[in-house]
């Protein structure tokens, strides 16, 4: 039965990250405003001009499974599938027992395209290769769902930057038209060569550091990872006694609709448009939220927009809202990001805590609101809103709500 | 909110295949007839018999070329929704083309861009790349390209599901408008022919030797990839009223299952059954009321069986009552554009007054599947879509009651 008034819940997340492969370590080291961010090697770094991202790398804590062992498809795939199963036993569902009402709902940009590129590079006709790896460009959701044994409803969503945030969106959709009982929103990328290299031409990438809003950003830090979260319907989670840790409440979408060049800072309707969407069905007035989770990559533009969209969102409210943006700790996760950002929302509200956003080292005039510079403030917030607005003009926001129970 | 007061119509399509741009190219082949008879001198409708590929047709080539976009899938999908739709999508306005969002599936459209890109870069240098063909590379680039092109903002969301992507997208569209959440939407799938989708029918060899393509015939001989756009126009019954707009016919369910690639057929045909009747009960219709199917079928040899199989079995006694409509017999191989384009060609059976299909002794050679050679009026219509990859995705639509489209 359709029950499009449904309270959404997440019960479980899981993480793996620069920062961290447990939601412990990931939220400490957010905490302690650790840099996530390191010098790579690249295999064709031939005239290539960047050499620093945030990889995911084995920690003690890397605890679930080892990505060599995926049963079926690449790194994404692997980090996706690890970040399912932990966010899946966080929340103390067992898969075998429902697996036709568990579904899946995966946001990236580029999927397994990274993997492609040595099949590329090997110079062999992309026709000779098996289904097996040509089809795993785009079919992660299948390899979770093989991995793990999930057979309910499974969907991919691909809207650059802003994934993570859709993959939500649409789980709760389907969750409210009861076609499942547990839906699991994974937002996955790993990094390629062609997306290096994409942001470095478009000189949208920083060559050491990530410094959302201050005056002296130079563009984003490209980075890798999965998050997941797992969304049930207030009712099923409270009857099967599930440890509810904060409500989806509400998700609103929208398009810039210019071409992605020619996005001016002054030109935030579309963005107001998803907010209002959101907050319509949260039921939240713009002045109720308490906190933002900004898109904040670093980028010239991109901050400057985000900036006067927010003055124009929450009006004289802005000044009095803090806002911090992640990214300048985890770099720049692409369809992991925003999954990133929701976990930490999540994270806010246990902890009693707001993220920094670190690197913040000179104000810019044009950026003036309260960014929690570079040091974790304590505060207890019960709505926040989450930005995500993806390469060219996808945006997504969020609002998530500290649940109180009735 | 009465999630039944937000009752979801199709008011309007846009269309490019093998045949030609636009619907009307589909409808007019449609109208022609379906033929599987190997008597090529027969009466009846000649069988199709495609070259190589069912390319997307050379006055589409035309008209894209117009559009100056930078990757081939999003020129069509342009060119195609401006042909169909460009003068509904100007005269909604600007306040309204705000709000109107669009969802299309694309499984495999990028990977010729991305190829191209990361071949430039390695093999002439990082200098040598054009800094603006970066997005190309990006799955969502077409769909992008398509708000761009008319303004539309509301949203823009790109599925890539797997070979039931464009279906997908239409059934992510009805939730968003039978949950409240928007009022209108355009939804659909494209594909164009690539390395990829080609190396899946290559893999599974079920590439038509014949060029012709016989859905459920038992001299069948494969399929023949194909590329095409078809996209649908979404509302909310309210809305299309609003706007002096009629409904074409009513979306009433959207169900999609997924198996394992090791389930074998009896579990793949259990829970194909079941999301069937799920979807059935959704739209609170009943088994017998179904009386056009518009399969997945495309005249692979395994493929077919199973369809065939999963239909006996979902509706028993009551199958050679209903008229099946292989649309692939006529587009080809489509991938994610295939289900959109069967769903155009449902939209036309719901509108036509012809009276209703009466069984006739068929052909032998399609066993006891009723595949009549001409599209019939119907009530209800069953459309799906079946990957290799065991997606299955369900769709539901039924004829628009006259007092639906009262204003």
């Amino acid at each position: 039965m359709i029950k499009p008034e449904e309270r959404i819940v997440i019960t479980g997340m899981g993480v793996l990250s620069p920062l961290g492969n447990c939601l412990e370590e990931f939220h400490q080291n957010l905490v302690e405003g650790k840099n996530g961010i390191s010098e790579i090697e690249y295999p064709w770094s031939t005239g290539y001009k960047i050499n620093h991202a945030g990889i995911v790398r084995d920690s003690a804590s890397f605890h679930t499974v080892d990505l060599g062992q995926t049963a079926q498809g690449g790194r994404t795939t692997g980090l996706a599938t690890a970040a399912v199963k932990t966010a899946l036993a966080n929340a103390e569902i067992e898969i075998h027992p429902m697996a036709n009402r568990i579904g899946l709902v995966v946001g990236t940009a580029f999927g397994e395209a990274p993997g492609l590129e040595d099949e590329i590079n090997d110079g062999i006709p992309t026709h000779d290769k098996p289904q097996s790896e040509l089809g795993r460009m785009v079919r992660i959701q299948e390899s979770i769902a093989e991995n793990l044994g999930i057979i309910g409803p499974r969907h991919l969503v691909t809207t650059t930057c802003a994934s993570g945030n859709h993959a939500i969106s649409w789980a709760a959709d389907l969750l409210k038209m009861a076609q499942a009982d547990v839906m699991i929103a994974v937002g996955a990328d790993t990094i390629g060569y062609v997306d290096m290299l994409g942001f470095s031409r478009l000189l949208l990438q920083a060559p050491e550091k990530c410094q959302p809003f201050d005056l002296h950003r130079k563009g984003t830090i490209l980075s890798e990872g999965a998050g997941a979260l797992v969304l049930e319907s207030a009712s099923f989670a409270k009857g099967r006694g599930a440890d509810i840790l904060a409500e989806v409440g509400g998700c609103g979408l929208s398009c810039d609709a210019a071409g992605p060049f020619e996005s001016k800072a002054g030109e935030t309707a579309s963005l107001e448009l998803a907010a209002n969407k959101a907050l319509s069905e949260a039921r939240v007035r713009p002045e109720d939220v308490q906190y933002v989770s900004a898109h904040g990559s670093g980028t010239r533009l991109n901050d400057v927009k985000e900036t006067n969209f927010l003055k124009r969102i929450l009006g004289e409210h802005a000044r009095n809202t803090p806002v911090s943006s992640i990214k300048s700790m985890l770099g720049h996760a692409q369809g992991a990001a925003a999954s990133f950002e929701a976990i930490a929302c999540v994270l806010s509200f246990k902890h009693n805590i707001l993220y920094p956003t670190t690197n913040y080292e000179t104000p810019d005039p044009k950026c003036d609101l309260d960014y929690i510079p570079n040091e974790a403030r304590e505060s207890r917030v019960e709505t926040v809103m989450s930005n995500a607005f993806g390469v060219g003009g996808n945006n997504a926001i969020i609002i998530f709500k500290k649940w109180k129970g009735n | 909110m009465n999630p039944d007061s937000n009752r979801v119509v199709i008011s309007d399509m846009a269309a490019a295949t093998c045949l030609s741009t636009g619907v009307e190219g589909l409808l007019r082949q449609l109208r022609k007839g379906f033929n599987y008879s190997e008597k090529e001198d027969s009466d009846s409708a000649q069988p199709r018999r495609f070259r190589r590929f069912a390319k997307v047709s050379h006055d589409c080539s035309n008209l894209f070329r117009k559009t100056r976009l930078d990757s081939r899938l999003a020129r069509y999908l342009v060119a195609a929704v401006d042909l169909d739709l460009g003068n509904r999508l100007c005269a909604l306005g600007e306040a309204a083309s705000a709000n109107l969002g669009v969802v299309i599936g694309n499984f495999t459209g990028n990977c010729h861009s991305y190829c191209s890109y990361f071949l430039t870069a390695t093999r002439e240098g990082y200098d040598s790349v054009n800094p603006i063909h970066f997005p190309t590379t990006l799955l969502n680039y077409p769909t992008i390209q398509l708000n761009n092109a008319f303004s539309l903002q509301g949203s823009s969301t790109t599925t890539s599901s797997g070979f039931s992507a464009g279906l997908d997208a239409i059934g992510y569209a009805f939730i968003q408008l039978k949950l409240g959440k928007e009022q209108i939407l355009l939804g659909g799938g494209i594909e164009e022919i690539n390395d990829i989708n080609i190396g899946y029918l290559e893999r599974d060899n079920t590439i038509s030797q014949s060029g012709v393509i016989r859905p459920f015939h038992k001299n069948r001989d494969g399929t023949v990839p194909g590329e095409g756009v078809g996209v649908l126009m979404l509302e909310t019954i309210k809305h299309a009223q609003a706007g002096g707009r009629t409904g074409l016919c009513e979306i009433k369910a959207y169900r999609l299952m997924n198996g394992l690639s090791d389930d074998s057929e009896s579990i793949f045909l259990k829970n194909a059954t079941e999301t069937i009747k799920h979807a059935l009960a959704d739209a609170k219709i009943r088994l017998g009321e179904i009386d056009a199917i518009f399969p997945s079928a495309s005249g692979s040899q395994p493929g077919d069986e199973l369809e065939g199989c999963l239909l006996r079995e979902t509706f028993a006694s009551h199958l050679c009552m209903i008229p099946i409509y292989p649309v692939k017999s006529i587009i080809g191989e489509c991938f994610t554009a295939a289900g959109p384009l069967q769903c155009i060609a449902a939209t036309h059976s719901l509108r036509l007054t012809n009276g209703s299909i009466v069984a006739r002794d068929m052909e032998r050679n399609t066993g006891d599947l009723n595949l009549p050679e001409r599209l019939r009026a119907s009530n209800n219509a069953l459309i799906y879509s079946l990957g290799p990859d065991k997606s299955f995705s369900v769709l539901i639509l039924s004829r628009c009651a006259q007092s639906l489209n009262k204003s």
